[in-house]
């Protein structure tokens, strides 16, 4: 190609394009949609077969590569000119079947777009809802021009801006159109264009820079993704204004690494444009020099942050710094040069801008915001893709009408625009007009461009927690507030969604909020609790459930709910069953199946499995006693697995954290004083009464000598109740706390001791040797004789009897004095029923009828091992010596 | 003359200079704004949003770290809205970070223990999380614990200031830490083991390896002093306990680079209880030497250089104090009266060149000229001077290297002139006066036929456009690169030791034989003072060593007297930019050894002559010369060739060999091999 010298040199070769006959109207031409997202459902196969079939014809059909055409749910899609078929979900082996049409000038009736069935075959892409109320001015050559071929571009009217700007303007007129227009960046903030390019102008020095921010990190965006990849050559041609108007020389194009395509559609339009002299020194003989570069970032969502870019673009950490200096500002830009930044949909608004005049632009849109804004639609709509509407177009008429509303006519939850700095926005707001302003006064932003739609399917809670989580994980690491403060937040919401949040959490997620936005240093820290907020603020009583009710409505949210099985609707596959890996389906006695709500871990196995949507998931009640039924029989006590009931002085009550919600209570119990109550109170220690103190005379306290005790302690058999009894007296006695060896020693024996004999968790050899040498370091350190004495018992009882103590790890006393170790069985062949133990028995542990000793043959007493204490009274009042004390551990490896 | 601004902070009239930050300038009035990332000194990065102040006028709270004061400004610095985001800030850090404060090394010092105390915040309000990060214990110098990291980056920043470039962020969101490239041990990430980021951590991130248990901060004994092991003359701060040296870190105001001191002098101090350290005199009786008294030891002494006479010699390192040096030049000229007294000095300079530098401060220059001249922090030639340059670049300072060789500090520098230093240097004359600065006339017309290349052009309208242009050079190019100096900027000779700048301006150099003669002339008494570069006994009748250490050389001599290091008396010396440093003691002497001018002072009472102790007006007297440049021909001074790196390591041999210094010597050596 030869080098275009001047302004006529272009406007000649653009008439010389139009007489060659490239994208001439009339012709049988094929645009096949190649962006990302078509090509990902084979549309290049499908271009090579098209051709394919094309050569073998005689009638010449020319096939097209474009951008994307927008309506990527139903890709590929593609256009056949001259006529405007819009087809769909093409697929390679349709190839021949639409040449051969196409030939013809006949529809391929079977691609034809239509929404539903029954409905109306839309013939050309104006026909098809998703494209109606659209007014695509900025995406005008995605899908209609080939973006590897600056022919194209130039044909449908590309350079016109540069050639008008360069012959009829000077830089100031630019930047006054730029002005005029009120062009509002389109990144996020909605910063008004002029005015940033008005201070990067103002700043001194001859070297200035003008840099493209292609790093679009957004979840679910890909706007300026399909600008790069469909119709590079309009960045360009804005970057080129941008630098004239601010005598710039120097352009980068930041784009993420994760955009090949991108990448390399851009890299062909600078070496095409540098052929043609478009780019280069002395652009159209016109004495302008610039030059761009493309600098690929290495996928640092924080990189999209100005003064991080920056430093990624110099090559260093993508660290955001502390403004001023501004980037516009000397010291603040790429290597300390004034540098204007934008979005890459900025600068091809404003080839727009410049070639139809800023009045046409103001034509469009709101007053505050002019234009149009590129949206990716994405979420539970019918037809997601990238669509382009006027500012002020309602949220409703993207959702619904361009959109075509919600999946499976599901009801709509939220909307979330602007990515993970953004906001979700709620019902309640459908009809707002899409502007930069208004979205920032419900508390959301326009970000660039992401719309993720939400169903009632979907979990406000949890999708806060994901952008929490994506911003918590991208976080550059920089400042506390944002590292840190986001990581807590992540730390409550997940809290909440596995539902063992507490009354006060949401409070305290809006304080982290508030303080994270406040005290971070760059944008993303400050957006970062926007999610969480605005869901907070709009979706309130969907968190409140989550942390009252354990409840998530939208069944998404492990961890919570009471999980049943409807058997009007089960049909007995056993899936359930196997699907469960904690085993907590359970058939039950009348032949169906329920699920045993102390086995059951929420985890939403079943609910997944099931095929007819037999498991249920519902709000989880909360039992209460109530207090003037309940006559205290101790039955629920019995029958709760998990010990949730406590005994107070005023009755029992239900530790609201323990209970399982399993209803064994409520069916036991005899005249039904628990009842199922819906919003959860905090229940432990309502009615448990502090207790006062009552003012006595003080009492003379006699002096207990350590050889008391020692004669005491060693009536006990058992060595560790000897040792107990002794530390425990010694405590309570003559232990006057004056020096440590005594004080903190007794105590921690005292607990070793208790956790030996009662054969506690993590009992080990470890608790006999620390007996040991808490017993020698008492003798040693101690400060007075009672101390040393009470050291040399215990190390004296260890050693004389390391055998016994040992058996105690094992969970066995030989001389079956621990009462929790021990238990007491009444042997049916010695008892006479005689009822003496009945009547001995203070806690009413035995269960049975007195009876005659002729009558013997009845069922025999019975000890409830619950209520029984151990406190060996029935053993000495028996007669026969029926009642036996057994090992608990030696019956387990018994029966067990 | 800065300007003065005026402002008000917490209801108090401040004023500063103008381009002052608000932290400092706060500062001034006693009034502390809470900061873990700002490190005085360092460029305010904004991380930690401790610092946040309200200032009228303006809507959200703004950074002082990085806020310059302005004239009218009034600033809150306590009010409740800051105050409650400072409290936040670290709850959050508490909560991922260790609350072992009463095992901690860094207690009592550490800055969050304190705004911890500050903000009444026991425990953190958050979940807590461990991030179990491993520690790194693979040197014996600096000990790295990532669990105790808060990130505020001072270290990585100074680091990459200094030029050693070796931490850096690494990793994201919680997870993100400070580590070396691929997270290497520190030796294998080219870490010079300088220590400057022990002094920048403000908790206990990293801890000296030792320190564990060797005292609390508030135990020490503090004494600020000068590091004699190198020319750079380094202040420090020597942090005694029970008598024994526990940490050195880098005195902040005096010392030639603010904050950098090199292992050397941080690590090297072990070297005062080494195995060869000298307690008494040793005499050689049968071949061997042997213990002996003071009295017995200094009556030999004093009876051989009477004897001796004129054909008694004095040979001594630069690195004693200038004290040191008058009572030794004293007692050679007066008592003994011997012309022979030379020092080490001649090895590599001229007494002119060192007494003619000029004096000037490096942080305030533009324009560094590095003629013929080496530093290095890795091979540890002037490393203080390498930082200190590297760090002025770093502020937007320019370099330019004029070296015949390939040197590492060419990195930096915007201009490397290479090849013959003194062709290069006479172009760079030409040119100046090329355009249009005033030279005077002889200087002029000995530059005729002198070609000037395109880079000594550009070199030339660098120092042309610098306000403060200083010339740093090798002794032996001093009198060529002078010559520039008159045309415009500064110049120094830069020795290769401690006080090379003071020894020559005491007069300690010679009137009779220089020190190279006196090794083979064949002396009746040749007597060594200080650790001086030799290994084999040079021709003489009879050798006296006077060390701390029992070197090579001490063994070979006929009577060996103990001296006392640097850590163990005071005095002063000149540093090569002309500034006098006092040294302070920290630690009582070791054993019997005495301070080299006590041993001078006692030799001469024996002799019957009475010497007066040297004093600090004595040397401030000595040091007033008054000297004039003046135009000299371009030639490079023959015969002082010796390579720094050599005699810096030969004159510290005891150090490296008696203290941890010898493992980074081994595993340095392993690593290149």
């Amino acid at each position: 190609m030869e080098k275009l010298n001047s302004i006529n040199d272009l406007i000649a070769f653009r008439e010389h394009l139009f007489r060659e006959g490239i994208l001439a109207p009339g012709k049988k031409r094929i645009r096949v949609c190649c962006g990302t997202g078509c090509r990902a459902n084979r549309s290049i196969k499908l271009v090579n077969e098209l051709k394919k079939e094309s050569q073998g014809s005689e009638t010449d059909v020319e096939i097209i590569m474009t951008g994307c055409q927008g309506l990527c749910q139903k890709g590929p899609v593609m256009i056949v000119d001259p006529q405007g078929f819009f087809y769909h979900k093409v697929q390679p082996e349709h190839a021949k079947d639409i040449i051969a049409r196409t030939i013809k000038g006949k529809p391929l009736r079977r691609l034809l777009y239509h929404r539903s069935i029954g409905e109306k075959y839309a013939y050309s892409v104006d026909e098809v809802p998703f494209y109606h109320k659209q007014v695509r001015v900025t995406l005008r050559n995605n899908g209609a021009i080939d973006p590897t071929n600056i022919l194209h571009y130039i044909t449908v009217g590309g350079y016109r801006a540069l050639e008008k700007a360069l012959s009829t303007m000077t830089p100031e007129q630019v930047l006054d159109e730029v002005d005029k227009a009120n062009l509002r960046g389109r990144g996020g903030a909605g910063f008004p264009a002029g005015k940033k390019w008005r201070h990067a102008k103002r700043a001194p020095g001859n070297i200035k820079f003008v840099i493209a921010n292609g790093d679009e990190g957004d979840p679910g965006a890909f706007m300026d993704r399909s600008l790069m990849e469909g119709d590079p050559h309009s960045l360009l041609e804005g970057m080129m204004l941008c630098a004239y108007a601010i005598d710039a020389r120097y352009g980068i194009i930041y784009v993420r690494h994760e955009y090949p395509l991108a990448v390399k559609n851009l890299g062909i339009a600078i070496k095409q444009a540098e052929e043609l002299g478009l780019l280069g020194k002395n652009i159209l003989g016109k004495g302008f020099d610039f030059t761009i570069q493309i600098k690929e970032g290495a996928g640092a969502f924080v990189c999209g942050e100005s003064t991080a870019l920056v430093a990624s673009i110099e090559g260093k950490r993508g660290f955001p710094s502390v403004r001023p200096p501004r980037l516009s500002e000397t010291g603040g830009g790429v290597w300390g040069y004034p540098s204007n930044l934008n979005n890459v949909e900025t600068y091809a608004c404003v080839t727009l801008i410049i070639e139809k005049g800023a009045d046409w632009f103001r034509s469009i849109g709101t007053p505050l915001s002019p234009g149009t804004k590129i949206f990716a639609l994405t979420g539970k709509v019918v037809d997601t893709g990238l669509i382009e509407v006027p500012m002020g177009i309602t949220l409703r008429e993207i959702i619904f009408d361009i959109g075509g509303g919600i999946l499976y006519d599901k009801k709509f939850k939220a909307v979330q625009t602007g990515g993970p700095s953004g906001g979700c926005i709620s019902e309640h707001y459908l009809d707002l007009p899409v502007d930069f302003d208004s979205l920032v006064n419900v508390g959301s932003i326009m970000g660039s461009g992401g719309m993720v739609v939400m169903d009632e399917d979907n979990c406000i809670v949890d999708i806060a927690k994901y952008f929490l989580s994506f911003c918590q994980a991208e976080s550059c690491g920089k400042c506390y507030p944002c590292r840190i403060g986001t990581y807590q937040m992540l730390q409550i919401l997940e809290k909440i969604t596995s539902g063992i949040a507490e009354e006060g959490d949401i409070e305290e997620l809006e304080r982290l909020g508030r303080f994270v936005k406040e005290g971070s240093l760059c944008g993303l820290g400050k957006s970062a609790p926007n999610p969480v907020l605005t869901t907070i603020k709009y979706f309130r009583d969907e968190y409140e459930e989550h942390v009252k009710d354990k409840y998530c409505r939208a069944m998404v949210c492990t961890g919570l709910g009471l999980f049943s099985i409807n058997m009007d609707i089960c049909y007995q596959c056993k899936r359930c069953t196997e699907a469960c890996p904690f085993g907590a389906v359970k058939e039950s006695k009348e032949g169906g199946f329920y699920i045993d709500q102390v086995l059951c871990q929420r985890c939403k196995a079943c609910y997944v499995t099931c095929p007819l949507g037999a498991v249920e998931i519902k709000e989880q009640p909360v039992l209460v006693i109530d207090k003037d039924t309940c006559y205290l029989c101790g039955l629920c006590k019995d029958v709760c697995r998990v010990n949730a009931f406590k005994q107070t002085s005023t009755g029992y009550v239900i530790d609201h954290n323990l209970c399982k919600k399993c209803g064994d209570c409520y069916n036991v119990c005899p005249i039904g004083a628990i009842r199922y109550e819906k919003v959860g109170k905090v229940l432990i220690s309502e009615n448990i009464q502090p207790v006062t103190v009552t003012e006595g005379k003080e009492e003379k306290i006699e002096e207990i000598k350590v050889e008391d005790i020692r004669k005491r302690a060693e009536e006990k058999a058992c060595p560790v109740q000897r040792s107990l009894s002794f530390i425990e007296e010694f405590i309570a006695g003559p232990m006057c706390s004056k020096c440590y060896p005594c004080s903190l020693g007794t105590e921690e024996a005292r607990a070793r001791l208790i956790r030996l004999s009662q054969h506690l968790e993590n009992v080990s050899e470890s608790d006999i040797q620390a007996l040991k040498r808490i017993g020698f370091n008492m003798i040693e350190g101690s400060f007075c004789k009672k101390g040393k004495d009470t050291g040399r018992f215990l190390v004296e009882t260890i050693t004389s009897s390391e055998e016994e103590m040992n058996q105690h790890l094992s969970g066995v006393c030989p001389r079956k004095e621990c009462i929790s170790l021990v238990e007491y069985i009444i042997n049916p062949d010695l008892c006479i029923l005689c009822g003496k133990c009945l009547e001995a028995c203070r806690y009413d542990a035995i269960r049975g009828e007195k009876r005659e000793p002729y009558l013997a043959g009845q069922p025999p007493f019975e000890i409830q091992q619950m209520k029984c204490t151990r406190c060996g009274v029935c053993v000495k009042v028996c007669p026969t010596g029926a009642i036996e004390v057994t090992t608990t551990k030696v019956d387990e490896l018994i029966t067990g | 003359m800065e300007k003065v601004v005026k402002l008000q902070i917490d209801g108090k009239e401040v004023k500063a200079p103008a381009g002052m930050n608000l932290i400092d300038a706060a500062e001034l009035v006693g009034i502390h704004i809470p900061h873990l990332c700002y490190h005085k000194g360092l460029k305010g990065v904004g991380a930690c949003r401790l610092c946040l102040v309200e200032i009228e006028g303006m809507k959200s709270p703004v950074i002082g770290c990085n806020t310059k004061v302005r004239e009218g400004m009034v600033v809150h610095t306590k009010t409740d809205k800051v105050q409650e985001i400072r409290k936040f800030v670290i709850d959050l850090i508490l909560s991922i970070h260790p609350l072992d404060c009463m095992t901690c090394t860094k207690a009592g010092m550490c800055n969050l223990q304190q705004y911890a105390y500050e903000f009444e915040l026991k425990e953190t309000s958050f979940t807590r999380k461990k991030m179990g990060y491993p520690v790194d214990e693979t040197n014996p110098f600096i000990r790295r614990e990532p669990e105790y990291c808060i990130l505020c980056g001072r270290c990585v920043r100074l680091c990459e200031e200094q030029g050693t470039k070796v931490l850096e962020f690494m990793g994201r969101g919680i997870e993100s830490m400070v580590g070396t490239a691929y997270n290497k041990p520190l030796l294998e990430s080219g870490c010079t083991f300088c220590g400057s980021c022990i002094d920048a951590c403000p908790v206990n991130a990293l801890p000296e390896a030792d320190r564990w248990r060797k005292g609390r901060e508030w135990e020490y004994e503090k004494v600020k002093s000068v590091c004699l092991l190198c020319g750079n003359g380094c202040g420090i701060i020597v942090s005694s306990k029970d008598g024994r040296i526990q940490k050195i870190n880098t005195g902040e105001e005096i010392g030639s680079a603010k904050k950098y001191i090199c292992a050397y002098g941080r690590f090297g101090y072990d070297y005062i209880e080494s195995e060869t350290r000298l307690k008494t005199p040793l005499k050689r009786t049968d071949g061997e030497l042997k213990e002996t008294t003071w009295k017995d030891a200094l009556s030999i002494v004093a009876d051989k250089l009477k004897k001796a006479g004129r054909g008694a010699g004095f040979i001594s390192v630069a690195g004693i104090m200038n004290e040191d040096a008058l009572t030794l030049k004293k007692l050679a000229k007066n008592v003994v009266k011997t012309k022979n007294f030379d020092t080490t000095i001649s090895l590599y300079a001229d007494g002119d060149s060192l007494k003619n530098s000029q004096t000037a401060i490096i942080s305030t220059s533009d324009l560094i000229v590095l003629v013929g001249l080496n530093p290095s922090q890795w091979e540890r030639i002037l490393p203080a001077l390498d930082a200190s340059i590297r760090k002025r670049v770093n502020r937007g300072a320019k370099l330019i290297v004029i070296n015949s060789s390939d040197i590492k500090i060419e990195e930096v520098a915007i201009i490397n002139l290479k090849g013959n230093e003194i062709s290069n240097l006479k172009g760079i004359a030409k040119a100046l006066i090329g355009k249009g600065l005033k030279a005077d006339r002889k200087l002029e017309s000995s530059l005729k036929d002198v070609a000037i290349t395109e880079e000594i052009e550009k070199a030339a309208k660098l120092i042309i456009e610098a306000s403060e242009p200083l010339i740093f050079s090798s002794p032996s190019l001093f009198e060529a690169s002078a010559n520039i100096a008159l045309i415009k900027g500064k110049v120094i000779a830069v020795g290769f030791e401690s006080n090379a700048r003071g020894i020559a301006l005491m007069g300690l150099t010679t009137d009779g034989k220089t020190y190279k003669e006196m090794l083979n002339d064949g002396l009746k008494v040749l007597y060594a003072v200080g650790e001086v570069p030799l290994n084999k006994r040079p021709n003489t009748d009879f050798l006296i060593v006077q060390n701390s250490h029992l070197t090579e050389l001490a063994q070979q001599a006929d009577i060996v007297l103990p001296s006392a290091t640097f850590f163990e008396y005071a005095g002063t010396i000149v540093d090569y930019l002309g500034r006098l440093k006092h040294l302070h003691r920290a630690i009582e002497p070791v054993g019997e050894s005495k301070s080299h001018g006590d041993i001078f002072i006692a030799i001469s009472k024996i002799m019957g002559a009475t010497i007066k102790k040297s004093t600090e007006e004595e040397v401030k007297k000595a040091s007033q010369v008054k000297t004039k440049l003046a135009s000299k021909p371009f030639v490079r001074k023959e015969g002082l060739d010796i390579s720094p790196n050599e005699l810096i390591e030969s004159i510290n041999r005891s150090v490296i060999h008696g203290s941890r210094l010898l493992w980074l010597k081994e595993a340095v050596g392993a690593t290149a091999a």
